[in-house]
């Protein structure tokens, strides 16, 4: 989980000292030559003897320097250790190395080593004008560096959040010998971090109407190689001897056979909904979103079927695979979900047919905020998808516009809701809502239910 | 802590030439009072403001010893008073950035300054000393004086040349 060492030449800059010391110096000796004091002399005298002897020891430095993790994926609350090795061309005597931390990691104080003392700052305070990316914290210290020798400071970030990240890269700033000039340089190639939403077990999963033909863990209406017993039949050329039914077969004095349920598997698309209105910082209810996505989708390719993903607002997707690389690469495509303001239609037809087949259980995450959404949905239910909404509850954490006019408006926003609810159901779509305090098992569970009911 | 000492090293330089109460005692008690303004001026963020407190505290010091014959035995104590001051602010102001020193900077820093307040003292005797010697001290003492030139402007020179060369 490292980069090569990447070598960089500094930019340079003058420091506090050589800013006011020069003036210092050259004004006292220059008022000591024009009064006669020797007294200014001694008052001058060491500020340009400190510089004097400051430009004597300044030697260019180059910087080798890369960042190393210990995983490039971790859960959601977990820590990872970052290390920054880092070598110089000259001794300095005082090196600031900070390692830029985006958002939703932050730097954990515990397990550091007790020469380096980690801060958490508020953003914005990060002096270099090398930033490449908003940073939340930033893993610093500052200490000697001798030449050739490599220093390689580390910390324990700890992912706040899930989502993909990238630390680093690392901005150097030495001090030389005579404290007169700093050298910046940024250098070591980011790390990828892959922080994965701590996803729950799913006991109980929902049964796609319609299956594939490959085997798989869904027992199928079709009859076949299973084992679960459907039926009792007369036996057939073919058949093999440990099908008969020796109970029926002694009953009514023929050969009779037990017939079993086929078990297949079958196609599910996880649908994510990461639209974002211009006056939200956040898309409502897509954290819980995507831990459910991530959930769902290890539980699914658990029972061998296939799992792909479609996001919507960032219009990315995953065809339908299985397996643990398909696990992996549906929760890269998860956790790489941002919330995304845009104005951009998002038809049905955009996404590849290849993405939603015929048979597919179609699982939609959304808050049933955006009309694109509901068109699409509206769309897939139009193609006779087999599809279930799960309405991630955007109510909670929105807060209620005051007076009689914001009572009105927040009615009116309910309604619309229920509206487009209704609509969807009305095509014949399960749509769930999913408050926040309750379990994603148990809206699984009546998901279920309610699918019941409809083929009743 | 350092932005503190640096203000209290700035108090006592701003008082002690207003013990000896001479007759330019309100000019210095005003020079000593901008030396610390513009000191706390400095530590709030304003860097020149510690250039600007070393300047009004060297002047009022300067107004004390005006017109005193042969030089004041005590300006190497006053001027690594005001190195010392200087230091500790500019320390203040480094000690801002978002890396926070190891004991390894640390003990540094301390050698540093001790380093560089010994050097002044010693410096400081020496010029008072020289000071001291007749006027008409003759050549050896001007080629004293030009050596040093020459040895400044050399050591300006190599330092920029390494400052500028790319590692060789």
């Amino acid at each position: 989980m490292s980069a090569a060492m990447s070598s960089v030449g500094p930019e340079r800059g003058a420091s506090l000292r050589l800013l006011i010391w020069t003036p210092l110096a050259a004004a006292g000796l220059l008022a000591a030559l024009l009064t006669g004091r020797p007294e200014l002399v001694v008052l001058a005298g060491p500020f340009a003897v400190t510089l004097v002897a400051g430009v004597a020891l300044i030697g260019r430095p180059e910087f080798s320097c890369r960042v190393e993790m210990d995983a490039d994926r971790v859960l959601q609350g977990d820590t990872v250790q970052a290390i920054v090795h880092l070598t110089s061309s000259v001794d300095l005597p005082r090196v600031e190395i900070l390692l830029g931390v985006p958002i939703g990691l932050s730097v954990a104080r515990e397990n550091s080593p007790p020469n380096v003392l980690p801060r958490v700052l508020p953003p914005g305070r990060w002096f270099s004008r090398h930033r490449t990316e908003p940073t939340a914290a930033a893993a610093a210290t500052a200490l000697p560096l001798r030449a050739d020798a490599e220093r390689s400071p580390e910390w324990r970030l700890r992912a706040d959040r899930w989502g993909a990240f990238q630390v680093g890269p690392v901005t150097v700033r030495a001090h030389d010998p005579g404290g007169l000039l700093v050298w910046t340089a940024t250098c070591g190639q980011p790390q990828r971090l892959r922080a994965l939403p701590s996803a729950g077990t799913l006991a109980a999963l929902v049964q796609p109407h319609q299956t594939l033909v490959t085997a798989g863990n869904v027992v199928d209406r079709t009859k076949g190689e299973g084992i679960e017993f459907a039926d009792v039949r007369p036996f057939r050329v073919g058949d093999r001897p440990r099908a008969v039914n020796w109970r029926s077969t002694a009953r009514r004095g023929a050969l009779w056979v037990n017939e079993r349920y086929s078990e297949r598997n079958a196609d599910i698309v996880l649908f994510l909904d990461s639209f974002v209105d211009k006056d939200m910082v956040a898309a409502p209810g897509l954290d819980r979103s995507v831990r459910a996505a991530c959930s769902l989708a290890a539980a699914y390719l658990q029972h061998r079927d296939r799992v792909g993903v479609i996001d919507l607002g960032g219009l990315r997707w995953l065809t339908p695979g299985m397996g643990q690389a398909a696990l992996y690469r549906v929760i890269d495509v998860l956790v790489s979900a941002t919330p995304l303001q845009t104005e951009a239609d998002r038809p049905v037809r955009l996404f590849p047919h290849y993405l939603l087949p015929a048979r597919a259980l179609v699982i939609a995450l959304t808050p049933l905020l955006d009309e694109r959404v509901d068109e699409a949905l509206f769309e897939l239910r139009r193609r006779r998808a087999d599809l279930i909404v799960i309405e991630v509850d955007p109510e909670e954490g929105v807060i209620e516009p005051s007076g009689p006019l914001g009572s009105l408006a927040g009615r009116l926003w309910r309604l619309e809701r229920d509206r487009r609810r209704h609509v969807l159901e009305g095509l014949g779509a399960v749509v769930i809502r999913w408050r926040r305090s309750e379990p994603l098992a148990h809206i699984m569970r009546e998901v279920d239910r309610s699918r019941r009911r409809l083929a009743r | 802590m350092t932005g503190a000492t640096a203000l209290v090293i700035g108090v006592v330089l701003a008082a002690v030439p207003l013990s000896a109460g001479r007759a330019v005692g309100g000019l210095q008690a005003i020079a000593g009072l901008a030396g610390l303004i513009a000191l706390l001026v400095g530590l709030a963020g304003w860097p020149a403001g510690i250039g600007l407190s070393v300047a009004a505290l060297a002047t009022g010091y300067t107004l004390g010893v005006a017109g005193r014959v042969g030089a004041d035995p005590t300006a190497p104590v006053e001027a690594a008073g005001l190195v010392l001051m200087a230091e500790l602010a500019v320390w203040s102001l480094e000690a801002r950035s978002l890396a926070p020193d190891t004991r390894e900077v640390l003990a540094w820093r301390l050698r540093r300054l001790a380093v560089v307040v010994a050097g002044t003292i010693t410096l400081g005797a020496l010029v008072v000393a020289v000071s001291d010697l007749p006027a008409h001290s003759g050549a050896p003492l001007g080629a004293v004086g030009a050596a040093s030139a020459v040895a400044v402007l050399s050591l300006a020179a190599i330092g920029l040349y390494r400052a500028t060369a790319s590692r060789r």
